[in-house]
């Protein structure tokens, strides 16, 4: 059976032993899926893995059965706010518009189609009035929305995104988790490493439980229990009366 | 302390826009090409925080210089800049190599390779002049630049160096801008960001050593970081950043060279550093990015 996208065994590790520790799922398109864990789980670093912006030890990732470059060319990332230089000289058009760099390559010209798909991507995100601003001049949330319009912009079958909700106004959440839907919804493959264990059964399908290991994964029903959290969190969860869980904040 | 302007400055501006003597004419055509490409190579230092490895390259020239003048036998141009982009190119690499290991920070790491290779070069230097040769006379203009020594063949070379590098900088400006904005997104589409890392130490080892004669050893890290830094106050877009960056290389080179032949004993790098200098204070203050307009930072606005 072919998956949206399969990755099997992967490994990654910083040099001090591995953050990411024989890590295997498969997805099928239209999955809108939460990884969850604690700080430090490696959450992070599998998606950069799966991106190819880090070398696994060992594993591998197919999408639709494709493999290594073809595979992750196929992929599109949003990275973690805190990540980005925000006095970098770019317009939140000009982020957008690299999203399209991987088609026209290094100095091929915009056609009228990927001048569309710019456009389109950044009025989906609802932030059509900025576009000329420099990106640090936003709002959290504004900059949020410009580096899920990028990926947009990509037209890629697979999203990953890291963290997309840290720190962002309530309405830029719905804004976000609106077009998160929509995307599984139109049969793209969205997995979103996602801080808020309150909102995870609300927001996504299916959960992948992890710290370095894969401790489980499938629907969000059968994976969210008290018993699985407790394995991921450890000592930083207490299970409270009514079933529901308080984790300790990092 | 005599006047600044005398009828004796006034006398020497004439002079030297004249244009009658050709070294007069290289100074202004070498501070100007220097201006231009360490703008545009310094620029991505900048923005990569890469800003103090420009310094320890552009001192580390100066073993390499010695060390051609010592084997050559005579200041032979072509020797001289070959030494100083080798032991330049080391240098940049040696940084990366123990900055990866583990103790030893990147900052450490440059502080480290700058002082070592510029104290040997120096000692180098005060050996050459003991020794009898007499040819050692041009050789310490290395150190704060002299863009009045700048040969024919020297500004030659310079000037196809510079329309390499920035013509480089041209074709493959998406490449280096993805890879310094956002490296991990740059390699999911597939852009080898070690290739353009490395790319860029080659660049801006070449633009040191093509720039050492007129800048100097010293302070051609200035000439790459100053200008494209005055230039983030001025626009909010990278190819601006480039242009405007350039523009003001050129303007600060070429008032160097200027202030450099108007006054006697005023070296042309000091000179050139002093107007990009004060380009950048103009910008830091009254640009539209600057303190005074945009309060010199984000504004972060708290609603949508």
């Amino acid at each position: 059976m072919t998956y949206a996208l399969e990755v099997k065994g992967l490994s990654v590790s910083y040099g001090r032993g591995p953050v990411v520790n024989k890590m295997s799922f498969a997805l099928d398109k239209g999955d809108l899926v939460g990884i969850v864990g604690p700080n430090g789980a490696g959450k992070s670093s599998l998606i950069k893995a799966m991106v190819g912006a880090l070398t696994p030890d060992e594993g591998s990732i197919r999408v639709g059965g494709d493999s290594g470059k073809k595979a992750t060319r196929r992929i599109t990332y949003v990275p973690q706010r805190g990540e980005v230089d925000w006095d970098f000289p770019v317009t939140v058009e000009d982020v957008v518009t690299q999203g399209r760099y991987g088609k026209v390559g290094l100095l091929g010209r915009f056609g009228a189609e990927d001048r569309r798909l710019i456009a389109e991507a950044i009025d989906l995100v609802g932030i059509g009035e900025l576009k000329s601003r420099q990106i640090g001049e936003l709002s959290g949330g504004q900059q949020q929305r410009v580096f899920l319009a990028r990926a947009l912009a990509q037209q890629g079958d697979i999203y990953l995104l890291d963290e997309p909700l840290v720190g962002v106004d309530a309405a830029t959440e719905s804004a976000i988790v609106e077009v998160l839907r929509n995307l599984g919804d139109g049969g793209k493959t969205v997995m979103v490493v996602h801080h808020d264990l309150s909102t995870a059964r609300e927001y996504f399908d299916k959960i992948l439980l992890m710290n370095k290991d894969r401790i489980a994964f499938g629907p969000v029903d059968e994976v969210f229990t008290p018993q699985l959290l407790q394995k991921t969190y450890g000592g930083r969860l207490t299970v409270l009366g009514s079933g529901s869980v308080a984790v300790m904040a990092d | 302390m005599q006047g600044f302007f005398t009828s004796e400055t006034f006398a020497r501006a004439v002079e030297f826009f004249s244009f009658q003597y050709s070294f007069t004419v290289y100074a202004l055509l070498a501070s100007i090409l220097v201006g231009a490409v360490c703008a545009v190579v310094g620029a991505f230092l900048v923005l990569r925080g890469m800003s103090l490895l420009g310094d320890a390259v552009g001192h580390a020239t100066l073993p390499g210089v010695c060390a051609a003048f010592v084997i050559v036998g005579a200041k032979e141009m072509g020797a001289l800049m070959i030494g100083a982009l080798v032991s330049a190119f080391i240098a940049a690499l040696l940084v990366g190599a123990i900055s990866d290991k583990p103790r030893t920070r990147p900052d450490a790491a440059i502080g480290i390779i700058l002082s070592v290779f510029f104290g040997i070069g120096i000692l180098m230097l005060s050996y050459i002049q003991n020794s009898p040769t007499a040819a050692q006379a041009g050789l310490d203009s290395f150190l704060f630049g002299n863009a009045a020594a700048v040969s024919r063949e020297q500004l030659y070379l310079l000037a196809g160096v510079s329309v390499v590098l920035i013509s480089g900088v041209a074709i493959f400006f998406r490449y280096l801008a993805v890879a310094t904005f956002d490296p991990v997104f740059a390699r999911s589409i597939g852009i080898p960001t070690r290739v353009v890392h490395y790319g860029l130490l080659g660049a801006l080892s070449l633009a040191v050593v093509v720039s050492v004669q007129a800048v100097g050893v010293v302070l051609v890290a200035a000439m790459l970081i100053i200008p494209p830094s005055s230039a983030l106050f001025l626009t909010k877009r990278l190819p601006g950043v480039l242009l405007i960056g350039a523009l003001l290389g050129v303007l600060s080179g070429a008032l160097g060279a200027f202030a450099s032949y108007l006054w006697e004993g005023v070296a042309t790098g000091p000179a050139m550093v002093l107007c990009a200098g004060f380009f950048f204070g103009v910008a830091l203050l009254f640009g539209p990015r600057g303190m005074f307009k945009d309060r010199g930072g984000r504004r972060v606005r708290l609603a949508d």
